[in-house]
């Protein structure tokens, strides 16, 4: 709703994957532009949020934020609010800390089930991965991940390398979480950039965003031509996501959304066109934790 | 003979197109004057498609896939890497291209 030029938009009670195009729609025009310049998101609804709601506040905050909009959020600090846990969580992703310099609850903490909300710019991936990531992991885990678990390494390495060579964004936000009840690592990584659909436009006609998902994912399609660009990334990131690790990927992009699962021992893909579209790329990413080697693998000698 | 290039000797990582650059002129300098080249993955554990690509598929594009087994091996690697190496060169060499063996498949 609009009064008076300002924007208020309420954040949907459970902020999770499903919930972000409701939520794009009542902020943003299909053209990427903000419905008003002055914007209040009311928090209060909220009673739960996970890594994709957090990702997701936090690039839409940062975009409005260039735009020059101002962005102001509504909430109740009452501890015994319905919304206080899901405003802990936020608060604890170091999402306040990171866009208002400071924790909006005193007793503020990074949990350790999470790595901390950033926004990475592609100078930055490989400190951000070496030095917090994988320790994390590593201490989540009590492996080495490096030598026990490389399709996680690989995972973020092709997020990261697409974002740099296709998005032309600067950076990426991502957020991730350990859930060692339901033996996943979730992480959400999102950019503001050109979106894949339109990129797949670059170099074939096709009207349906959820179609050109499926172009973009095929080995060999490529909208490059530089010797790193082979169309090879994201065919490699859902294979070993879902194929060697049996976790999911779900994609947001453009007006399509496409979601890879195993089913019956192959890949499963699911894509939709939507009616709102999501204003550059969303990565959904479930890693499952309970299939890691225990053992650190041998060498190996490659036989052609 | 054969020269062995560790990889780590000679880039940090072997993260994104920036690094298989360097590596792809060494092997390249090593092939152009008639040698053979053995690449160590020692300390490298995992290799994303950026890297494969530039490092190694682009070889494809001066050298046919023959030459480049009889000349290009790896050592020191994993089971991770090795699958990752195989399912690149497998699509690449496959595609139905130009007298070097290579182009685009559309």
């Amino acid at each position: 709703m609009a009064n008076n030029n300002v924007l208020t938009v309420k954040l949907p009670s459970n902020f999770d994957t499903d919930g972000i195009h409701d939520f794009l729609q009542n902020t943003f025009d299909h053209n990427k532009k903000p419905l008003e310049r002055q914007v209040i998101f009311d928090l209060e609804p909220l009673t739960f949020i996970t890594p994709s709601g957090v990702t997701v506040l936090a690039i839409v905050t940062d975009y409005l934020v260039d735009l020059g909009c101002s962005v102001q959020y509504r909430y109740d600090n009452d501890y015994n609010h319905p919304s206080h846990h899901a405003l802990k969580y936020l608060n604890d992703s170091g999402y306040f800390s990171y866009f208002f310099g400071r924790d909006f609850f005193p007793d503020a903490q990074c949990r350790s089930t999470t790595v901390p909300l950033k926004a990475i710019a592609h100078e930055d991936y490989f400190s951000w991965l070496t030095y917090i990531v994988m320790p994390w992991l590593d201490n989540r885990l009590s492996i080495k991940t490096d030598l026990q678990f490389p399709e996680f390494h690989v995972c973020l390495d092709e997020v990261f390398n697409n974002v740099k060579d296709h998005s032309g964004a600067k950076k990426a936000y991502a957020f991730m979480q350990h859930f060692p009840r339901k033996n996943e690592v979730h992480i959400a990584i999102s950019d503001f950039g050109i979106g894949i659909p339109k990129k797949v436009r670059q170099k074939v006609s096709v009207d349906d965003d959820g179609i050109a998902l499926l172009i973009a994912i095929a080995e060999g399609f490529t909208t490059k031509s530089v010797p790193g660009n082979r169309g090879a990334g994201l065919d490699n990131l859902i294979f070993n996501v879902v194929n060697n690790n049996k976790g999911t990927v779900s994609i947001l992009a453009g007006f399509g959304t496409l979601h890879c699962s195993l089913n019956s021992g192959n890949i499963e893909h699911i894509a939709k066109k939507t009616d709102t579209p999501y204003p550059g790329t969303f990565l959904d990413i479930k890693i499952r934790t309970n299939n890691i080697k225990d053992e650190i693998s041998a060498k190996e000698d490659f036989l052609w | 003979m054969v020269r062995t290039i560790k990889l780590l000797d000679i880039v940090a990582k072997c993260k994104d197109e920036d690094d298989g650059k360097v590596v792809f002129d060494t092997i390249k300098t090593i092939l152009d004057t008639g040698g053979e080249v053995k690449v160590s993955f020692n300390g490298v554990y995992s290799i994303p498609t950026s890297f494969i690509n530039t490092a190694f598929i682009e070889l494809l594009h001066y050298y046919p896939i023959e030459q480049i087994k009889a000349r290009l091996s790896f050592a020191d690697s994993t089971k991770h890497i090795n699958e990752s190496l195989k399912r690149r060169f497998s699509f690449e060499a496959t595609r139905v291209g130009n007298k070097n063996g290579f182009c685009c498949v559309n």
